[in-house]
């Protein structure tokens, strides 16, 4: 039996660091994601697809919002199981009791909203596979809902049992909070076979967290930060009685690219420039780029030239020069005459670009920026 | 800079004037209005003002009286190394025409604008126009200190001065600089404005709207967390009602129960009420019997009392009359017995009367008899007092005589011959008369005090004292007589005898004052007729006593005795009167106790009566009562209601146990709180689900409407407002950056280019103001303040010369310095020192002096002597234009103003075939234009017809008679003639 493990499709999510228009387009890729997820179900075979919670961002959006992503699931050619995850949990502001929601809901949708095994999905599950599902029922619960789930759960008998659950896991990063899930809780039901698979949702990345490869977080199918390892897939799972077989598959259309550059010298302004012109699929690219070292300011106006430039086109280009000390040479006031008014104010400013205080240093970088500028037009 | 020479022409008030300027100091002196300070606005609209200028100011140099001319101001002007000579004419045929030559010979000349252009380019490459400015000083501008740091062309020199180069520079960038800060600042206190102020309006709003939709986020999860408590609260709550219904159902039964018991007593009550007045009303029928069964025996028992009392009463009233009539008699003899004492007293009192009158008569009589005695006496003492009444005087004169005789003779014993004689034998002899015989052996002596003539026998024998014994002797001859005198007088033959008599008398003193003494004492203070009339009065009293008195009676012994009697009689009568009181006081009480008796007897009747008569009744009442019903059978009737009355009381007492048992006042309580409970538990029911219906209306529409979408969008804007504003707080702050350090820059270096100006101005200020004297300098190098002798004076606190005087050094030392570089610039002073002594201006004379040095000094004065004292100064004069007149000057200015000017810019020269005949037409066009009288000068002026072509020209229009003349030589105007105005331009 096949089915796709997906998770996290936060949709609706917003993007601060992204420009209005590519804003707008990276909503729009996390929406077209359910569509080629519908096609790599299709391609594989799959008997349903499963969403580990966080199907959306927010359960405060937007009719529109909601409607595109109804009309978005009701493409998948597959059965599709949602469970409520920590951002829309099934408290009172759920979406999935929401009228909009509930007039637009495509037959082939399913909602996991009672914990446990689930009774009624026969029509939508192939023969001898259960579900048990643990939805959210607010945002902060004093314990995982998987734990009660799994707790008094009888040993799967003739059926495979795909456990669907949210949260994050002790084993990785653990975060000290009442709802974080215990691997070995989880392990310890896996391995009794109480349940076959786990399929786990929260993280962004794609981990497998037993040796067996029965517990997985199938991660977020498009990337939305750059501190995500490896996202952008779904998992296809093979599953019988004999054992379990789990594959990513990349759906994932937009990369997060975090970079750093040492600019010790002023060749490392050009190997920057190269560096961004060879960035592939710009529209669909999120950069930020971290500059260190020191520069003149001829050395600062190029790298600020090379960033026009070549950076052009990218979806967003978060600059960080916090580690950027530009530093002025002769070369940049010759056009002051030595002892002038000008030359003297430039000193000075000068000399407080060097200070620690790196407020002053960028307001004094600009002052001596403006009056280069002034006194070339004179 | 330096100004040669200044021509007007037509410019106000002035017809013509030339003024030609020294290398130093020039001194134009006139009087007010004569047109000083017009030669100065002159000069400066040359410099300034276009040709074609309608300006206020323009017109305003229009003359009044020659309004058909231009103001018109011509000046010659070293600048450099170049001479230029430049006029304009303004408003009447404008004009503008310039000529400059170089050092090395080169001339140029230009005209119009291009003139005005090259003169301003000529001007300001050599002077600094605001140094210009600030050097003249016209008449009424004020002495404002001048403000070096304000004059670029001065700060240059400075600059150049200290190495320095900013200059120029320095101001442009720094304008520019502002120019870039006032986009974002505002000018002078910082306050953001434009970008600046628009990034920091849409952060704020940003913020606010972030704010506002994160409110309203965590009012919705505030909402749906009350949901979720509020379901689970009527989840609770339903279970409380449920119990709360039930209870109230058992409460209720409770109170039914309590309901029957309740009247249960009742009922029992209602018996025993019953009962009670059963039993209380045979109670009271038989309490009723046993009392007038006993009325009626007190009632017999009464009867026969008061009938014991009747009798008692009866008897005691009789005693009573008994014991009264026995008063009576004891009274009566009491009243005997006191009369008699009284009768008794009387005549005791009368006995006494007697006695006493009798011892009053025998008495006065003794007294009578001792007061004759003693004035018989008296009258004998006083006789012998009046006889010897001179004796103490004459005594007292006899010792006196006597005493001086003793002395007199114990002087003559001292001093006086004595005559001593002793017999011898028998011998008889005279002295002085006296026969004395001696004795023998018997001696005679006397002194002689006196002649003495002793005679025996025939001899007679002189003795004759010395001159002072016979004194004496007549003295004491003298006093012997006076003793005797006295003697005689007093009837004494010796002083002894007299000594008696005076003795004699004082005793008849001393006895008639004794006897007075007697005689007052016996008389008593009366007189003896008083006492005769005593005497009389009480042998009266006592004879009519004896008279009245009984026969019978013995007579009263002594008045001892008769007192004794009389006290004896007062006591009985008194003893006797109160016996008789007693008794009539014994005889009331008597009566008052009949009478009482009396009624007592009434009463006790009367009362034996009433008892009798009750008792009959009484007797009478009650065997009416045994007759209805016997006393046996009331006893068995109340016996009876006693026993229902107890079977009662225990019915109720059970009914009351019963309904305490049911504890009904807690069972109202719980039924109460049960319902209460259910009553809350219902309303906290409709409370929940209402609020829960509202809530969940809330969310749903707060749910669908994307506040979280909006809220990222809104914290989308409020990030990109963030690096908005961060990119434009840096872009602004650098700009304030820049002004500010470049404005400090500058502030340092023009603190160092101050220097060299205060040394300048320090120089003045001492030569001035004396050796101890410095200035101090704002910002801008202004006078701030003298310092003198090291007290500072702010510039405002000086006095109005000492202002003047410092605004003038201001203005020196700028030009001094600005000489010193070769860029001078002209010191001009309209009317300056008015408020300057002699001393003072005297100073000012050699500072002054000191800037001529390097540069022109233009002093303009109505008061030259104000200025004598600058030396090597060049004076020029100028006067009042009078119009018409024909004073000094006015003839030279009439020439002036008649003078064609000097062509500086080539005309063209007269087209070929112009000749006089052009010059005549030019002449009548111009007089047709004018239509009034001209003169010659303005003829010529309008006319550009040669002085050389005038005479000539004139003379052929006059013989024509196409122009007529009025007044002569310099007074002549010419005009059309009136019949020819209209057809002039015909003439030939």
């Amino acid at each position: 039996m096949r089915f796709i493990h997906t998770a996290d499709w936060q949709l609706g999510m917003p993007a601060h660091f992204l420009a209005q228009e590519a804003a707008v387009r990276f909503q729009q890729a996390r929406l077209d994601a359910l569509a080629r997820i519908g096609d790599v179900a299709a391609r594989e075979g799959a008997a349903f697809v499963v969403v580990a919670g966080d199907v959306f961002d927010t359960n405060l959006l937007s009719p529109q919002t909601v409607a595109r992503a109804a009309a978005a699931m009701g493409r998948i050619p597959v059965p599709v199981l949602l469970l409520p995850g920590n951002h829309d949990p099934l408290d009172p502001t759920t979406i999935y009791r929401r009228p909009d929601f509930l007039s637009q809901l495509p037959p082939n949708v399913r909602v996991l909203s009672e914990p446990g095994v689930q009774a009624d999905l026969a029509d939508v599950l192939p023969p001898g596979v259960e579900v048990v599902a643990a939805p959210w029922t607010s945002r902060h619960p004093a314990d995982n809902p998987l734990h009660a789930a799994l707790r008094d759960l009888p040993p799967a008998v003739g059926a495979v049992r795909i456990a669907v659950g949210h949260g994050g896991v002790d084993a990785v990063g653990g975060r000290d909070e009442l709802d974080i899930l215990r691997l070995e809780a989880l392990r310890q039901a896996v391995g009794e076979r109480r349940v076959h698979y786990v399929a786990l949702g929260d993280r962004h990345s794609t981990t497998r967290l037993d040796g067996e490869g029965r517990i997985f977080y199938a991660g977020t199918p498009e990337p939305t930060a750059f501190d995500e390892v490896d996202p952008g897939n779904v998992l296809v799972v093979d599953i019988d009685a004999a054992g379990v077989a789990v594959r990513p598959v990349r759906v994932a259309t937009w990369r997060f690219v975090a970079e750093r550059f040492d600019l010790a010298r002023g060749e490392d302004v050009e190997a920057l420039a190269e560096w961004l012109w060879r960035l592939a699929d710009k529209e669909r690219t999120a950069v930020r780029l971290e500059v260190t070292g020191a520069v003149t300011l001829e050395g600062r106006r190029r790298l600020d030239q090379a960033l026009e430039d070549a950076g052009a086109g990218l979806a967003s280009l978060d600059l960080r020069t916090s580690g950027l000390l530009v530093r002025p040479d002769e070369e940049d006031l010759t056009s002051l005459a030595p002892g002038s008014l000008a030359r003297r104010v430039a000193e000075r400013l000068r000399a407080e670009m060097a200070g620690e205080d790196r407020e002053q240093a960028s307001v004094a970088e600009a002052a001596l920026a403006l009056l280069l500028r002034l006194g070339a037009g004179a | 800079m330096r100004i040669e020479r200044l021509r007007l022409r037509h410019v106000a008030g002035v017809r013509a004037r030339e003024v030609t300027f020294g290398p130093g100091v020039t001194i134009v002196e006139g009087p007010n209005e004569s047109g000083k300070s017009t030669l100065l606005m002159a000069l400066r609209h040359l410099l300034a003002t276009q040709d074609g200028s309608q300006a206020k100011e323009i017109r305003a140099l229009r003359s009044q009286r020659w309004p058909e001319h231009g103001p018109e101001v011509e000046a010659e002007i070293l600048l450099g190394p170049v001479r230029a000579v430049y006029r304009k004419r303004w408003l009447v045929r404008p004009e503008t025409s310039l000529l400059l030559e170089h050092d090395g010979g080169r001339t140029e000349r230009l005209g119009a604008g291009e003139a005005h252009d090259r003169m301003r380019e000529l001007f300001e490459a050599h002077v600094d126009p605001a140094l210009w400015e600030a050097l003249q000083v016209m008449q009424g501008e004020g002495w404002t200190p001048v403000k070096p740091g304000r004059l670029p062309g001065l700060m240059r020199l400075l600059e150049g001065a200290e190495g320095g180069a900013d200059g120029d520079e320095g101001t442009t960038l720094l304008a520019r600089a502002r120019a870039e800060a006032a986009q974002y600042w505002t000018e002078r206190e910082w306050r953001p404005r434009g970008p600046l102020r628009q990034a920091m309006d849409a952060h704020a709003q940003a913020q606010r709207t972030c704010r506002q939709l994160g409110d309203e986020r965590r009012q919705v999860e505030e909402w749906a967390d009350r949901l979720v408590r509020d379901e689970a609260d009527l989840r609770r709550q339903q279970e409380t009602l449920a119990k709360a219904v039930e209870g109230a159902r058992r409460a209720e039964e409770q109170e039914g129960r309590v309901g029957e018991a309740q009247a249960a007593l009742a009922r029992a009550q209602e018996a025993l009420a019953r009962a009670e007045g059963d039993y209380r009303l045979a109670e009271a029928e038989l309490m009723k019997r046993r009392a007038l069964a006993k009325d009626a025996e007190d009632a017999a028992k009464r009867a026969e009392e008061a009938d014991g009392e009747a009798q008692a009463a009866a008897r005691a009233a009789e005693e009573a009359e008994a014991s009264r009539a026995e008063a009576e008699r004891a009274y009566e003899e009491a009243r005997r017995k006191s009369a008699r004492a009284r009768e008794e007293l009387r005549a005791a009192e009368d006995d006494l009367a007697l006695v006493r009158a009798r011892s009053e008569v025998e008495g006065w009589t003794r007294r009578l008899e001792r007061v004759r005695t003693l004035g018989e006496a008296l009258a004998r003492a006083e006789g012998e007092l009046g006889r010897l009444a001179a004796v103490p005087e004459l005594l007292a004169r006899a010792e006196e005589v006597q005493a001086e005789l003793t002395r007199i003779d114990a002087r003559l014993d001292a001093q006086a011959p004595r005559l001593e004689l002793e017999a011898a034998a028998p011998l008889a002899l005279e002295v002085e008369g006296e026969a004395i015989r001696l004795l023998p052996g018997q001696a005679w002596a006397r002194r002689v005090v006196e002649r003495l003539e002793v005679r025996h026998g025939d001899l007679r024998a002189r003795l004759v004292p010395g001159v002072d014994a016979a004194q004496e002797g007549r003295e004491r001859r003298r006093l012997t007589e006076e003793l005797a005198d006295l003697l005689r007088r007093a009837g004494a033959d010796s002083v002894a005898a007299l000594r008696a008599l005076a003795e004699r008398r004082s005793q008849a003193e001393a006895d008639a004052r004794r006897l007075r003494a007697e005689r007052a004492e016996a008389l008593e203070g009366v007189s003896a007729a008083e006492l005769e009339a005593r005497l009389a009065g009480a042998r009266a009293r006592a004879e009519a006593l004896e008279a009245a008195r009984p026969a019978d009676r013995p007579p009263p012994h002594g008045l001892e005795a008769a007192e004794a009697a009389r006290r004896t009689a007062a006591e009985a009568a008194e003893t006797a009167r109160q016996e008789e009181e007693r008794r009539l006081e014994a005889l009331r009480r008597q009566e008052a106790g009949v009478q009482e008796a009396a009624m007592a007897r009434e009463r006790a009747s009367a009362r034996r009566q009433e008892a009798e008569e009750h008792r009959s009744v009484l007797r009478a009442r009650l065997e009416e009562e045994r007759r209805r019903q016997e006393d046996a059978d009331l006893e068995r009737q109340a016996a009876a209601a006693a026993d229902a009355l107890a079977a009662a009381k225990g019915e109720e007492r059970r009914a009351a146990a019963a309904l305490e048992a049911l504890d009904p006042e807690s069972a109202a309580m719980r039924l109460r709180n049960a319902r209460a409970l259910v009553e809350s538990a219902r309303r906290e029911g409709e409370r929940l689900r209402a609020d829960i219906e509202r809530l969940r209306g809330a969310l749903e529409a707060r749910g669908g409407d994307g506040l979280d979408e909006r809220l990222a969008e809104a914290e989308a804007t409020l990030e990109r407002a963030a690096a908005e504003l961060r990119r434009t707080e840096v872009r602004a702050k650098a700009a304030r950056r820049l002004v500010e350090l470049l404005a400090q820059e500058r502030a340092e270096a023009l603190a160092r280019y101050r220097e060299p100006y205060r040394r300048a101005l320090d120089r003045y200020a001492r030569a001035v103001f004396g050796p101890d004297t410095r200035v101090e300098l704002d910002d801008d190098m202004a006078v701030r303040e003298l310092v003198e002798e090291g007290v500072a004076i702010p510039f405002e606190r000086l006095s109005t010369g000492a202002q003047e005087q410092l605004a003038v050094l201001a203005r020196a030392a700028c030009a001094r310095l600005a000489a010193a570089d070769g860029e001078g610039v002209p010191l001009v002073l309209d009317d300056a020192f008015g408020y300057s002594d002699p001393d003072r201006l005297e100073r000012l004379g050699s500072v002054l002096r000191d800037v001529a040095d390097g540069g022109q000094v233009i002093l303009l004065t109505c008061v030259p002597d104000r200025y004598r004292w600058v030396s090597g100064a060049t004076f020029v004069r100028v006067e009042r234009d009078r119009g018409g007149g024909d004073g000094e000057g006015e003839e030279e200015a009439r020439a002036l103003a008649a003078e064609p000017p000097v062509p500086l810019v080539s005309t063209p020269p007269p087209a070929p075939g112009t000749g006089e005949g052009t010059w005549r037409a030019a002449v009548l066009r111009c007089l047709k234009e004018a239509g009034r009288p001209l003169g010659k000068g303005e003829i010529l002026e309008r006319t550009g017809v040669p002085e050389g072509e005038w005479m000539r020209t004139i003379r052929a229009l006059l013989e024509a008679q196409v122009v007529v003349q009025s007044g002569t030589r310099r007074g002549a105007r010419y005009a059309l003639p009136a019949w020819s105005a209209r057809a002039s331009s015909d003439a030939p």
